[in-house]
């Protein structure tokens, strides 16, 4: 198969989940949608990527890293010490719901921290794919959940 | 009520569910997903929520020009400038549907199309130019259009027999505005192997089926219709 099939295949199977995933964490549409191009543009100019746990779990982690980024830079920073955040969930939220988490909350998290909240309250996604995801231990990720449920901003609002 | 982190361990996570949607998962687990799935409402409302979101995605992605494209195409009209005449000729087939390969990004936006997913061994993907699929694959097509209009969906197969595969009734059938609307039915596919072709005919009154697919048969393009198409690559 041709890279643009290929390419277009992957458009197709990843895209929506990277569209609501950046939704989740940038809480901006437009902002989401241009990181789903983004995403894909850097795919044209170097296709070929390290797949640590599959083609999706890729695709997860290369989001869950842009949308931090972007909510990290200085022009972002600024404009969120402005506003007001809603409270990161502390417990597991109801299926089939859309949670976010507050963008504020995550920009402030150390960059493991934040990468592990997404995972787990956005995602629902258990110890064992997290730590596939982090290549690191079950063991570690557990750590970072106790640590983050320490953080004084995971029980803000 | 199961405690939250058992529940987790258990639960399809929405990476899980993308992973099996993708066609992700090795036999133990997707077996251990769809016994899970079997089971808890949760779970399958999950993931009918995340075919949903797929069937209504509609964010094309954006192709960047490539310097060589701009550059053959500043000498392509430098040479039409210097020779002062361009013909264009268009065969029968240009006029029926625009070249698989470029049909993403050559579309007319708000044109009508039509997409699909495939149903392979109860795993469901987004369907793309060019997709390998099995005898045996179900695919469910989707329609998108901005105004109402009637479709037909005609496939030539490798073996180059036409066959329509939607609707099941005797006429084009009625299509409301939206994008990426799954139709109300599915095609098993046979066993003829090889390159297909699919065309989605989107006309302005309901044509007679056949009427629609011996047009197709013959590369014509039915009157007062539109046509989209695309391929599929049938292997065993």
């Amino acid at each position: 198969m041709s890279d643009h099939a290929t390419l277009e295949r992957l458009y197709r199977e990843q895209a929506p989940a990277v569209l609501r995933r950046a939704r989740q964490i940038l809480h901006d549409e437009d902002e989401a949608r241009d990181a789903l191009q983004e995403i894909f543009l850097a795919l044209v100019d170097r296709f070929a990527f390290e797949e640590r746990g599959g083609t999706t779990a890729w695709f997860y982690m290369r989001t869950t890293h842009f949308c931090l980024n972007r909510l990290r830079d200085g022009k972002n920073r600024a404009r969120l010490r402005s506003e007001h955040g809603a409270p990161l969930p502390t417990s597991a939220p109801p299926r089939g719901e859309t949670v976010m988490i507050a963008r504020d909350v995550l920009a402030r998290l150390p960059v493991e921290l934040a990468e592990v909240a997404v995972y787990y309250y956005c995602d629902e996604m258990t110890h064992d794919e997290i730590a596939t995801l982090l290549g690191c231990s079950r063991r570690h990720v557990g750590n970072l959940l106790a640590r983050l449920h320490l953080e004084p901003t995971a029980e803000c609002g | 009520m199961m405690p939250v982190e058992n529940r987790r361990d258990v639960c399809l996570s929405h990476l899980r569910c993308d992973q099996l949607l993708n066609g992700e998962l090795g036999h133990a687990a997707e077996a251990t997903s769809r016994a899970h799935l079997a089971e808890c409402v949760g779970c399958a409302t999950r993931l009918e929520a995340h075919v949903q979101e797929r069937a209504r995605f509609a964010v094309p992605r954006r192709v960047p020009r490539s310097r060589r494209g701009i550059a053959t195409a500043m000498v392509v009209a430098a040479a039409a400038v210097v020779v002062g005449v361009v013909v264009l000729r268009r065969s029968p087939r240009d006029e029926v549907v625009a070249p698989l390969g470029d049909a993403a990004t050559t579309r007319v936006k708000g044109a009508p199309s039509i997409g699909f997913y495939v149903k392979h061994r109860e795993v469901v993907r987004p369907g793309a130019p060019g997709e390998i699929v099995a005898p045996g694959d179900a695919l469910d097509f989707t329609a998108s259009i901005d105004h109402p209009a009637y479709l037909a969906i005609v496939s030539i197969d490798g073996a180059q027999v036409a066959s329509v595969y939607y609707p099941a009734g005797d006429r084009a059938a009625p299509v409301a505005p939206g994008q990426a609307q799954v139709l109300p039915q599915s095609v098993v596919l046979d066993d003829v192997l090889g390159r297909e072709r699919v065309y989605g005919v989107f006309c302005d009154r309901a044509l007679a089926v056949d009427e629609i697919k011996a047009a197709i048969a013959r590369d014509a393009r039915p009157p007062g219709c539109v046509v989209d198409a695309l391929t599929i690559e049938k292997r065993r």
